[in-house]
């Protein structure tokens, strides 16, 4: 165990420095304020920004003034084609009849869609006013029925737009934590074999306990990563306040703790399961500018695509058979849980099972070291690694 | 403490990769506190050998039998016993030298706080005090290779095992090393090393042991192997006067003749050859203008027991037998 413990510790802090991680903190704060207070200052800028359309409606649309568009009227259309050329007029309107309409302008104008908005609000009136019809009689008209979803009593919660946002950040959370992790693996593992570290080391401790550590260390970083993520994840929402006030906190409140506690067990122990796969490969490259294994190194995104398709079918047998096989269990079952879907129990031996999984996987990947390790200059071939897994 | 029983015995090894004999039925014990030389060219098996002692490849037959300070047999050497410097060597050149070889001193048992005092103390006897909390990276390579022989001997081993100890240092390092090697014996350090620089090997190991494809071909003290060879004493001679070999090999005591070119030959002489009738015989010939004597060195034992200066090497590809 302290052997474990001394890889571990050595091998976080190698790829961990304190200062760069404020630094990059505090640069990340900087350009996130950068950036929200430039957008505000665009907005401000539309907001400011209106152009001056002058409008010729012998049909009488009656145009209201749109949203960075005011409308002039205009009797004299030669002089006002005149101030369009001179740009003081951004566009001349015609309205020729209620379904058709002309515009002069002198250069593409930005404000097209707000105009056709404009536009088609006006005709719309204007044609219930030849029928007859007030505004709200043709809401009545064309408002649906109301659908009154009455959930069984032995149903389970229905799954709020929260619960849906909760599951799709899982995954996202998820695809953070595994790929954050991964280039470490490559550059540390295949880098020691050509520096050569490796052969004193394994002298020194079990080559088990050394891929132990490294696994372990950079599962951390992948974490370290997540932890990074939901801040900025927060921080973003709260900058946007977005969220004040509407009922998708509340509904992400309501989520059970062991929703919770389920979800952070999946993103711990899937990233585990990946990082012993990623040191195994790893173990077999000798340059990882050169090898054709790189590509499998993109494999976990897998589980992530397949729990996004099957986002909205918790239920469906494919979705309930994903949720148990463990390189796809990490990313299917919190799904399952977050929407009702899957409960304790099938949430604990999914678990259960995705953990023996990992076990073996840094068991074989272990093997897969003490072998390719002294393999300097070249890769074993497939053949070479499936002998070495079943070496004793 | 120092054991009196052989601290390591080998038996009957073996190990083959793929098509290669690395190593053949080879059997030697290691005396407590000797420094032990395992010499051969390359692909001889050297490499195989110390890698199965340190349990990094596993026997395909024979026993490594190492008596542990625990007192009980072990079939590799234990981490907190052993020294080991590979030949594949390399440190992390990313990280301060302090810290890693505190690192290093803590894998192979120490404490932290030992690990920190034993690796100042060997910087400081290496002459990189001042480097210690330099990247690796920064160092010459003689700086680096001192790290790495440091990282390897900073827990006072019981048993060292250095492959190519002297490769990467001038001459003047080639020195500091073979001190330093010399200084681990009068502590009890049981070493087995292995080396190219002859003439090194020949002034610090107490025996021999030489491999040819995987087998023992001499094994002893220098001075046994000196002994066991028919001509043991090299005597160069100059002469003012046309050179007859077959009249010198006719000599007594000479067991070979070797024209160097012009007037000058080379006389291997056997163990009993007689010098003091052997210059007398000569001085009946063609006026001799100097003359050489020298005892066989390892370097020509070494190239004698190996059949000569060779091409390239079939070398064993270091991966289990069945793969």
């Amino acid at each position: 165990m302290r052997a474990l413990w001394l890889v571990t510790v050595w091998e976080f802090r190698r790829y961990f420095k304190w200062k760069q991680e404020l630094m990059g903190l505090l640069a990340g704060i900087l350009v996130g304020g950068l950036f929200m207070g430039g957008s505000a200052l665009v907005t401000r800028t539309k907001a400011r920004q209106r152009a001056v359309v002058g409008v010729v409606d012998p049909v009488g649309l009656g145009l209201q003034s749109a949203k960075g568009i005011t409308f002039e009227a205009v009797t004299d259309s030669i002089a006002a084609e005149a101030r369009v050329g001179k740009g003081t007029l951004a566009g001349l309107l015609t309205v020729e009849s209620s379904d058709s309409v002309r515009l002069l302008v002198a250069k593409d104008p930005p404000w097209q869609k707000e105009l056709e908005q404009a536009l088609a609000k006006a005709r719309l009136a204007w044609k219930l006013r030849e029928r007859g019809l007030s505004p709200a009689e043709f809401e009545g008209l064309v408002k649906p029925p109301t659908l009154n979803v009455v959930r069984h009593a032995e149903g389970r919660p229905a799954v709020g737009q929260a619960r849906m946002i909760a599951g799709i950040s899982i995954l996202a959370i998820q695809l953070m934590a595994v790929m954050g992790c991964f280039a470490l693996f490559f550059t540390n593992i295949t880098g020691e074999k050509q520096a050569r570290v490796t052969e004193q080391l394994v002298t020194a401790i079990p080559a088990q306990t050394w891929m132990d550590g490294k696994i372990l260390a950079f599962s951390l970083h992948g974490l370290k990563s997540v932890v990074t993520l939901v801040f900025w994840g927060l921080l973003a929402a709260l900058g946007a306040l977005r969220f004040a006030g509407s009922p998708i906190l509340a509904d992400l409140g309501a989520l059970s703790p062991f929703a919770w506690i389920g979800a952070l067990s999946f993103i711990v122990l899937g990233l585990l399961f990946w990082s012993a796969f990623y040191a195994g490969l790893a173990a077999t490259i000798d340059d990882p500018n050169h090898s054709a294994r790189s590509s499998v190194m993109l494999l976990p995104i897998m589980p992530v695509v397949f729990s996004m398709m099957l986002l909205k079918l918790p239920d469906a047998l494919l979705s309930r058979v994903l949720s148990w096989f463990p390189i796809t269990s990490m990313g299917m079952m919190p799904l399952r849980v977050v929407q009702g879907s899957a409960g304790p129990w099938e949430a604990l031996g999914s678990a259960l099972l995705l953990l023996g999984s990992f076990l073996v996987l840094r068991r074989l990947a272990g093997r897969v070291f003490s072998t390719s390790m002294l393999l300097y200059g070249q890769e074993p071939s497939w053949g070479n690694i499936w002998r070495m897994l079943r070496a004793r | 403490m120092v054991s009196e029983k052989p601290p390591l015995r080998v038996e009957g090894l073996r190990k083959s990769f793929a098509t290669v004999q690395a190593v053949d039925d080879l059997s030697f014990e290691l005396q407590p506190g000797e420094i032990f030389a395992l010499l051969g060219p390359n692909g001889a098996g050297k490499t195989t050998t110390v890698r199965m002692l340190t349990g990094l490849v596993l026997p395909d037959a024979g026993t490594i039998r190492y008596e542990g300070l625990d007192g009980q047999a072990h079939a590799r050497i234990p981490a907190a016993e052993l020294g080991y410097l590979p030949e594949e060597r390399g440190l992390y050149l990313d990280q301060t030298v302090l810290r890693q070889l505190v690192y290093f001193g803590c894998l192979r048992g120490l404490d932290r706080r030992a690990a920190e005092a034993s690796a100042r103390k060997g910087l400081e006897r290496v002459g990189l005090t001042d480097r210690a909390k330099e990247k690796v990276s920064t160092l010459s390579k003689g700086n680096q290779q001192k790290v790495q022989l440091l990282a390897a001997l900073l827990h006072k081993p019981r048993f060292a095992i250095l492959d190519e100890p002297f490769s990467g240092f001038d001459p003047v390092n080639q020195e500091l090393a073979l001190d330093w090697i010399r200084e681990l014996r009068e502590a009890g350090t049981t070493v087995l090393l292995s080396a190219h620089q002859m003439p090194l090997v020949e002034r610090l190991a107490d025996r021999v042991l030489l491999l040819d494809h995987g087998r023992k071909v001499r094994f002893g003290s220098v001075a046994e192997l000196r002994s066991g060879e028919v001509a043991n004493r090299k005597l160069t001679l100059a002469f003012q006067g046309p050179i007859d070999d077959v009249v010198l090999k006719a000599l007594p005591g000479v067991v070979a003749v070797e024209v160097l070119g012009g007037d000058r030959a080379a006389l291997l002489l056997s163990g009993e050859a007689d010098l003091n009738a052997l210059l007398a015989k000569l001085a009946q010939g063609p006026r001799l203008a100097q003359v050489t004597s020298e005892v066989v060195d390892l370097h020509e034992i070494y190239l004698r027991a190996v059949g000569g200066p060779r091409g390239s090497e079939k070398e064993a590809a270091c991966v289990p037998s069945g793969l």
